[in-house]
């Protein structure tokens, strides 16, 4: 698919500390919202709905090979919930371990 | 034999000096009368110069710099103020001005990734990026160096950082930077990154000097710890967004 192609990850994502969850609060607080902003990017372009913790572990949207950078599950957890927060993520399950990201706003769909 | 020291010889000496002070105040008039009509000259010597050259000036980077330079030689400040002649004429003042409010606004933009400094070229970039639309003016680093040198007078928000070979950090917000931050940022300055063993081997710094000098910057914004970097681990790696020149294809916030 063409929009695939010409998906590019943000500056951020060659950067290694983005995948270290920050000890400063602020600069935590950009973190977070880059990579809030990374995920919902990503899972538009390639029009995904369903993230499942377990797997996007190893997905490259959390793991830059070439950096030999990833994020730890529990960074990952903080980001899913900031995503919660902010109304772009619901869990399917009790159980927190799959959840549907909704990158357009509930009434859009 | 001294008889000049009666009434008669201090009087003649007040005389001879009343007459030098006269002729002195005579000749200072004179000459103020020649400098100001010298002045008028050069003044309408300079708005002919003007009528003709005045967008150059605007337009055209290398006979900005030469003007300029012409003017720090006869000891002129033609930016001083807006209400001075010069940029009344030419709009240098104005072009300046200008230029100062676009720095601000791009700092702030930026401020959030780099934690207010920012390298001068990638200043340059987006001052150009976001002129763009507005106008065929060239500019040069030097315009950008210029202005900021115009907007310290606004208090010490703007400083300048030396690195080697020529390059130039532009720090945008308050707080100098101390003398072992601005030694760490010259030892990360290729890398980008930096760890206490480098600083240990470069700099033979203790250990403890080391960390509170990272932890400080780390807690300022300037850095960003990386616990992921080697085998073993034990060595964090702060990494500095100023430095990192990946981070200048960037974006969206600017």
């Amino acid at each position: 698919m063409s929009t695939q192609d010409k998906f590019e990850m943000p500056w951020q994502y060659s950067f290694p500390p983005f995948f270290t969850l920050q000890p400063n609060l602020d600069t935590r607080k950009l973190q977070l919202d880059a990579w809030c902003a990374l995920v919902l990017s990503y899972f538009r372009t390639h029009r995904l709905c369903v993230i499942d913790v377990n797997e996007s572990q190893s997905s490259p949207l959390f793991s830059n090979t070439t950096l030999n950078r990833k994020l730890s599950p529990e960074t990952i957890s903080v980001i899913l919930d900031e995503l919660r927060k902010t109304g772009n993520l619901e869990w399917i399950d009790k159980n927190k371990r799959r959840a549907w990201v909704l990158w357009k706003s509930v009434d859009e769909w | 034999m001294n008889r000049r020291v009666g009434i008669g010889a201090i009087d003649k000496k007040k005389l001879t000096e009343a007459r030098f002070r006269d002729r002195g105040e005579e000749l200072a008039a004179d000459q103020l009368r020649q400098l100001s009509s010298q002045l008028g000259t050069l003044k309408s010597k300079v708005e002919e110069f003007a009528e003709k050259h005045k967008n150059e000036i605007r337009k055209n980077l290398e006979f900005r710099r030469q003007f300029q330079e012409m003017c720090a030689s006869i000891g002129v400040d033609p930016l001083a103020s807006s209400k001075g002649f010069w940029s009344e004429m030419l709009g240098v003042g104005d072009f300046y001005y200008e230029l100062g409010v676009q720095i601000v606004e791009v700092c702030m933009a930026t401020n959030h990734k780099n934690g207010g400094i920012m390298p001068l070229e990638e200043l340059f970039q987006r001052v150009v990026r976001s002129r763009r639309k507005t106008s065929g003016q060239q500019l040069s680093t030097d315009d950008i160096l210029r202005a900021i040198d115009k907007l310290k007078i606004l208090g010490n928000g703007f400083t300048l950082i030396k690195l080697d070979r020529g390059r130039i950090l532009v720090q945008s917000v308050p707080g100098e930077l101390s003398l072992d931050q601005n030694q760490v940022i010259q030892v990360a300055q290729e890398t980008a990154c930096i760890t206490v063993l480098d600083l240990k081997v470069k700099l033979k710094w203790q250990e403890e000097r080391s960390k509170k000098v990272l932890q400080d910057m780390v807690s300022s914004g300037f850095a960003w710890v990386d616990l992921q970097a080697g085998v073993g681990n034990s060595d964090i790696v702060y990494w500095f967004p100023t430095l990192f020149s990946a981070s200048f294809n960037s974006d969206a916030t600017s």
